[in-house]
């Protein structure tokens, strides 16, 4: 069953079908963001992926930050079964590519119609350029025959390289097809509309990407199916296979949920920024954290351990209006983030200061926010204990700001027992405390809260020794978790219920 | 470091009851001390964040820069674009290369190199001189 939709013609009409591969864990933050960036409608979330339609075009889904990759949906069907013989699984596939070819085509021609969208509205931040209309009439002849070429040859490149020789020639199709009254262009109009229509078929150059995961995957191997459905492609369609140097890029990803065919709208991942020179964290877990923060025009943002600052470059990307400030203890690190500072262009957004989580130069209760990835031990040593790091914390947020933290699972056990320690000396956080426990997407954390009974007893004398619960003011607001390639992590959001110094 | 971070920053050495502000000394021996930089005037941004701040102390730390701003403001004056592009001016385009910042109660020193803060503290180094 297919579910592929969309429809040719200017931009995407009445909305084309895509999907976005994502980290696991990062699923919620990517429908929350798709609907609320691209008002997004028939939003779906099926493991690791995420589908959903929408009008937006390439600025905007551009824009995205918590995917990992883009794509326009062709089809999605059942999973294919696996446990037939080999023939008959590939007789299946070649049905996937077979049937309903017009899925296929619609789905190419809304890819371009979105790429031609976009060189078009960079042309027109470049109309000044008098060049352009004297290189026009020598091209014109051959703009006919090149014209898909052209384009893909564009889209390949990064357009900052891109040779004025193309941005002409497609600047001259971009009028075209959006009948702008450029008087020279007018009389090419249908000449190069036919052009495109005709030359779709034999011009295309495609190459298969097949990712199998399940059971399909321990019968056969990616490569195997992706030749099988590259053979198919030919046979059907009539392009040619180029490996190295594809115009079209066919994603295939099989599993025991769904099989899922799609083209992926830019060449490079939405994950890795243009504006980001050397990542730490992932920028989709960074900006995902940053999003959970509550950040208001006018915040003062602290990330007291921001490494080469991945986190404070998300966020003074999406928040601009906000005062951010950025400590580490390492000479290199800050380095490292003062260029990235410069690589983006936001010196001076983020304010950089050598100094010790725990021992911050600041006044009782004077941040906003507090957003940071705390070192899990295995890249960057934890030369202090959580306790005290947590602490510092709690001591310069204002009562009602947000800490949002990525943590280990060792260091997020560690500070649900320590909450667990505050329940029998104040009665007012016990009742906070519940409904933050039951908003953690970890089904463990039942049994977590179990644990801290019986170890209440030593919690107590810890208690006793310091005085007061560290975290008394802390109040959980949400916990997720996430996927960081080989390990998981947590990212908890607690807010400041009261002034922790009594 | 900006005029606006040092309004916040505290004294936070373990015995030292409260050393705010920190005073501001340049280095005379480093020919750019200070810097002008520009930054986009956003004006909602500058009303936010001038009521966060410790005013006569930003008063007190802007006249060292020779920046004179209203001795003190109304409500009027956030509507003023002159007065807020001034403020502008004095938290976000100065900033301090080369210099220290001493805590005025416990005189600890901390160094402010190419514009970035160092506030961590040295232990006792001990020096052993052997005479012969």
């Amino acid at each position: 069953m297919s579910e592929a939709r969309g429809e040719p013609g200017s931009g995407t009409g009445a909305g084309a079908r895509f999907f976005c591969t994502a980290g696991r864990g990062l699923e919620r933050f990517l429908m929350r963001e798709v609907r609320a960036r691209l008002a997004a409608t028939e939003v779906e979330y099926i493991s690791g992926k995420v589908f959903f339609t929408t009008c937006s075009d390439l600025n905007m889904l551009k824009k995205l930050k918590s995917a990992e990759r883009l794509f326009l949906l062709i089809k999605k069907q059942f999973p294919l079964i696996s446990s037939v013989s080999k023939g008959k699984l590939f007789n299946e596939m070649q049905r996937l590519i077979n049937e309903d070819p017009g899925s296929w085509l619609n789905a190419i021609s809304i890819w371009k119609n979105l790429l031609e969208l976009d060189a078009k509205k960079e042309k027109l931040s470049q109309r000044d350029d008098n060049q352009v209309k004297r290189k026009v009439g020598e091209n014109e002849i051959i703009i006919a025959k090149k014209l898909k070429i052209e384009q893909m040859q564009k889209i390949e490149e990064n357009r900052d390289c891109q040779l004025e020789k193309q941005i002409e020639e497609e600047t001259l199709e971009q009028r075209d097809v959006t009948t702008k009254s450029e008087n020279f262009q007018e009389e090419f109009q249908n000449d190069i509309e036919k052009a495109i229509d005709t030359h779709n078929q034999k011009d295309l150059t495609f190459r298969v990407s097949c990712r199998c995961s399940g059971t399909i995957r321990k019968a056969f191997t990616a490569q195997e199916l992706g030749k099988v459905i590259g053979i198919a492609i030919m046979k059907h369609f009539g392009w040619k296979a180029d490996l190295r140097n594809p115009k079209l890029e066919i994603f295939i990803h099989l599993n025991d949920v769904y099989s899922v065919v799609g083209i992926p709208v830019f060449r490079v991942p939405l994950a890795s920024r243009a504006y980001i020179k050397t990542a730490g964290l992932r920028s989709t877990i960074a900006w995902a954290m940053a999003s959970l923060a509550d950040i208001k025009a006018g915040a003062f943002v602290l990330d007291p351990m921001c490494g080469l600052g991945t986190i404070l470059l998300e966020a003074a990307k999406e928040w601009p209006d906000v005062y951010y400030v950025g400590a580490d203890v390492s000479d290199s690190q800050l380095l490292g983030t003062w260029d990235n500072l410069k690589a983006a262009g936001l010196e001076d957004k983020i304010e950089l200061l050598k100094v010790s989580v725990i021992e911050l130069p600041l006044p009782s209760e004077s941040v906003d926010i507090i957003i940071s990835d705390i070192p899990f031990g295995k890249k960057f040593k934890l030369g202090k204990d959580i306790k005290s790091i947590l602490q510092e914390m709690e001591r310069v947020l204002h009562v009602g700001g947000t800490i949002v933290l990525l943590l280990s699972e060792d260091h997020r056990r560690y500070l649900t027992d320590c909450k667990g320690s505050s329940i029998p000396f104040n009665s007012k956080d016990s009742h906070t405390d519940e409904p933050g426990i039951k908003k953690c997407l970890n089904p463990e954390e039942k049994t977590g809260a179990s644990k801290t009974v019986s170890t209440s007893f030593e919690a107590r004398n810890h208690k006793f020794l310091d005085r007061m619960s560290p975290f008394g003011s802390l109040v959980p607001v949400e916990c997720y978790k996430v996927s960081l390639g080989k390990t998981d992590a947590f990212i908890c959001k607690y807010k400041k219920s009261h002034s922790s110094g009594l | 470091m900006r005029l606006l971070t040092h309004n916040f920053l505290k004294c936070n050495e373990e015995n030292c009851t409260g050393g705010y502000p920190l005073q501001i000394k340049l280095d005379d021996t480093s020919s750019e001390n200070v810097k002008i930089l520009e930054q986009d005037f956003n004006k909602e941004f500058v009303k936010n964040v001038l009521s966060k701040v410790d005013y006569d102390v930003l008063y007190n730390t802007a006249k060292q820069f020779g920046i004179s701003l209203l001795f003190s403001y109304t409500s009027q004056h956030l509507e003023d674009e002159g007065f807020l592009n001034s403020i502008h001016h004095a938290l976000f385009k100065i900033h301090i290369m080369e210099g220290s910042l001493i805590c005025p109660q416990c005189h600890v020193s901390f160094p402010i190199k190419d514009g970035t803060l160092i506030y961590i503290y040295i232990y006792i180094y001990i020096y052993i001189y052997i005479y012969f």
